[in-house]
């Protein structure tokens, strides 16, 4: 009898899920500790019909996958945290010219180049501010190598539904981790591919929303002649100093992104019903704080956790809902409280918020999870723990 | 559209910016400027039709009806200009009646089947050279039958960058010096699009200039034409890493002290397979270069020499937009005749022409026959 189930790190998921989406185009350059992503594409897309390229550069990668993208393929990148500083320039460009791409960022410790085989947290802001000016961003984070896989295919499907580019943020543990995983049969995935343009050349400008405020923009070479630009246009995709105009792109730009937020929003609630004490934890970090949830209830604390799979747009309906019933939260997260800052910002003191950093490039233990959780469950901790 | 139709010149007035080229370079003292600075045919009974003034005019403002065969002394590639051989390659390609005689003029209903019309007249300033190097670009073109819908063009930032949004193609204007990597995505996501790609020279040769090496070395099919203005125009003037030494520039307020590339060595070093430059006035020659680069199986590189009237010409004093087309027209030579030149000799000078030209495998090709193995 067959079985699906493999042994495979977590950037071999990404890879395979990328495939599996219909990723037919990567560029990319070597990372750590990305780098096995762009090994394992430039060995399965030659056969795949589609195209891997290394490039000079993470900024020439990225530009390389956007241009792919308007040519119609699904395309994606990945590197490390200062290849995705590299990046920012055209991630901004994506999005104001709604290029579907999928960026995939493992995260190792920063800043700079920081300790280069050392897991991190540190781009959580960057992954959201990183380009200049106002704009969405939609930022997965998976925490197991089943969830690398199925995030990653749902960040093809809303980068292509949405016309935007979407990050997979993963951590140097996630995508080094050895798990084995049971991938779901390809006939079971649901694939989008982005809107096409209904009409004929012509009928329609490139750039008008045809429905939920995301246009369907044609692909170059099948015939319709259109302008794309980074500059504020109109819907023709042509570039325009109207200050009225620039501010409708804008704002309906975020509004995509805003309209599916329900369906984007992925969070992951273990023993929550009866906390008293609640962990926030995303990535690698959310796999030592389930442990010590676990560990907590043995000691008698009805500790549980909220984990988030969706950085960006935030969860914010999901905190405010637990903020409401568990008035103990700790933030555990490898890095300064990136997170823990926009807890603060949505719980607003309906609870108190404990956060657990740590910037040295370490995963945090079980054990200091549980020892933070049973500090607060006896309100002995202050408010923030420097590790 | 307002054309005056004063034959045997048609001045379409709307799109003229009074740069005075057609006039300085009418022998015939046929042509005027009117009172509101624009073109005008004053003495029709003097103008030979010799196309002078719709071969350079940068803004597509003219057009001469029934145009003769015979040359004036000015006349690029004429006999007054000995200098030109079109490069054998591109010459294959010249496609028969597609031009006309020895003028290679495109007729203005055929080029602005290629223009997005709204969005004409260009931006660029009264003298520009760059809708001269567009309008090479369109020539070649049309003359090669390309199929507009499998055409993109793609474009950096700038003023050279701009002429994307003015061709009727799939337009990719990118930012500031990656449109080669764009371009490269999109050439190998679609290998049977001709992908064409503008650039400045502070676009392409500064923080372009990694990406510019490397698609040389790949030797990927994309025609590159870099609209050399020796400036950073839009920005207001700041030197580039193609101002001559001792030009000045608003960052370079004493004279410029820095070495230029010599770009056409770079791509050739770099591993491009074909590498041509051109000036604005050599409209034919660049035009027919260009239709070579479009033709050749490679990574092709054509630089344009052009003039920034505005932000280059007034702060080194360099004179009218004509007196830079005739500062082009005398210091640039046909690379077989510059060769010949003694090393004295060349100083003051620059050679134009197809100046390299190699085989070599191309990534895509390379590409697809690993992915057939």
């Amino acid at each position: 009898m067959t079985t699906r189930l493999r042994l495979m790190q977590g950037n071999e998921a990404v890879a395979e899920a990328a495939l599996a989406a219909g990723a037919r185009f990567f560029a990319g350059y070597p990372i750590t500790p990305s780098t096995e992503i762009a090994e394992i594409m430039a060995a399965r897309l030659p056969a795949a019909g589609g195209c891997f390229i290394q490039m000079e550069d993470e900024i020439a990668s990225l530009a390389t996958v956007i241009g792919a993208s308007l040519a119609g393929k699904k395309a994606f990148t990945a590197t490390s945290g200062p290849g995705f500083s590299l990046m920012q320039e055209n991630i901004g460009f994506a999005v104001m010219a709604e290029v579907p791409c999928v960026i995939v960022n493992v995260q190792r410790l920063g800043p700079s180049t920081g300790i280069p085989t050392a897991p991190g947290q540190g781009d959580v802001m960057q992954a959201r501010w990183g380009t200049h000016g106002d704009h969405p961003m939609v930022v997965f984070c998976p925490s197991s190598v089943r969830e690398a896989y199925d995030l990653t295919v749902q960040a093809f499907n809303v980068a292509e539904r949405l016309r935007t580019p979407v990050v997979v943020l993963l951590d140097e543990i996630v995508a080094h981790m050895r798990e084995g995983v049971e991938l779901p049969a390809p006939g079971d995935l649901e694939i989008v591919s982005r809107p096409r343009p209904a009409g004929p050349p012509g009928s329609c400008p490139a750039y008008r929303p045809i429905e939920n405020e995301v246009p369907a923009v044609p692909n170059f070479g099948d015939g319709y002649r259109f302008h794309v630009t980074g500059l504020a246009h109109d819907e023709t995709g042509l570039p325009t100093n109207s200050t009225q105009v620039a501010d409708a792109l804008v704002r309906r730009l975020h509004r995509k992104v805003e309209l599916f937020r329900r369906e984007i929003t992925f969070t992951r609630a273990y023993l929550l019903e009866d906390a008293q004490v609640a962990v926030i934890a995303y990535g690698s970090v959310a796999r030592s704080a389930r442990q010590a949830v676990k560990e907590a209830r043995a000691y008698g604390v009805r500790a549980g956790l909220l984990q988030l799979q969706t950085i960006w747009p935030f969860p914010q309906e999901e905190i405010a809902a637990l903020s409401s019933r568990v008035k103990k939260l700790v933030v555990a997260e490898m890095n300064l409280g990136q997170v823990q800052a926009e807890i603060e910002r949505i719980v607003s003191g309906r609870a108190r918020v404990v956060s657990l950093t740590n910037a040295g490039g370490r995963l945090f233990t079980p054990g200091e999870i549980r020892q933070a959780i049973g500090a607060v469950s006896r309100g002995h901790l202050k408010k923030v723990v420097h590790q | 559209m307002e054309i005056i139709n004063q034959e045997p010149v048609k001045i379409n007035q709307k799109w003229c910016k009074g740069c005075g080229i057609c006039t300085s370079f009418c022998r015939q003292e046929a042509l005027a400027l009117n009172e509101q600075g624009r073109a005008v045919l004053a003495r029709p009974e003097k103008c030979n039709r010799c196309g002078l003034c719709e071969d350079l005019c940068p803004d597509y403002v003219l057009t001469v009806v029934d145009r003769v065969q015979h040359r004036e002394p000015d006349q690029p590639n004429g006999s007054g200009w000995p200098g030109i051989v079109a490069p054998r390659l591109a010459d294959r390609q010249v496609k028969p009646g597609g031009e006309g005689p020895g003028t290679g003029a495109l007729p203005k209903s055929e080029l602005e089947r290629y223009l997005r019309r709204e969005k004409m007249p260009h931006l660029w300033c009264a003298g520009c050279g760059n809708g001269l190097v567009v309008h090479a670009l369109l020539k070649a073109i049309h003359q090669l039958s390309l199929d507009q819908n499998k055409i993109v063009a793609v474009a950096g930032i700038g003023c050279a960058g701009r002429a994307a949004g003015y061709l009727d193609f799939d337009t990719l204007h990118t930012t500031h010096g990656r449109a080669l990597a764009f371009a490269t995505g999109v050439k190998l996501s679609r290998p049977e699009l001709t992908v064409i790609v503008l650039m400045g020279d502070g676009d392409a040769a500064a923080i372009g200039g990694n990406h510019l090496i490397h698609a040389a070395r790949r030797n990927i099919d994309l025609t590159a034409i870099v609209f050399n203005n020796s400036i950073y125009g839009m920005t207001g003037g700041q030197y580039s890493p193609l101002t001559p030494p001792a030009s000045r520039g608003t960052t370079a307020p004493y004279g410029n002290i820095e070495r230029p590339f010599d770009l056409p060595a770079l791509v050739q070093g770099a591993g491009g397979t074909y590498v041509a430059r051109a000036t604005t006035y050599h409209t034919r020659l660049l035009a027919d270069l260009i239709k070579g680069g479009l033709t050749h199986r490679g990574f092709a590189f054509i630089e344009a020499i052009t003039y920034c009237p505005t932000a280059f010409g007034r702060q080194n004093k360099a004179g009218s937009p004509a007196d830079a087309l005739r500062w082009q027209r005398d210091r640039a030579m046909n690379i077989q005749a510059y060769r010949r030149l003694a090393h004295d000799e060349k100083k003051d000078r620059f050679p134009i022409g197809l100046l390299y030209c190699s085989e070599a495998p191309e990534y895509g090709a390379s590409y697809s026959a690993l992915a057939a193995k």
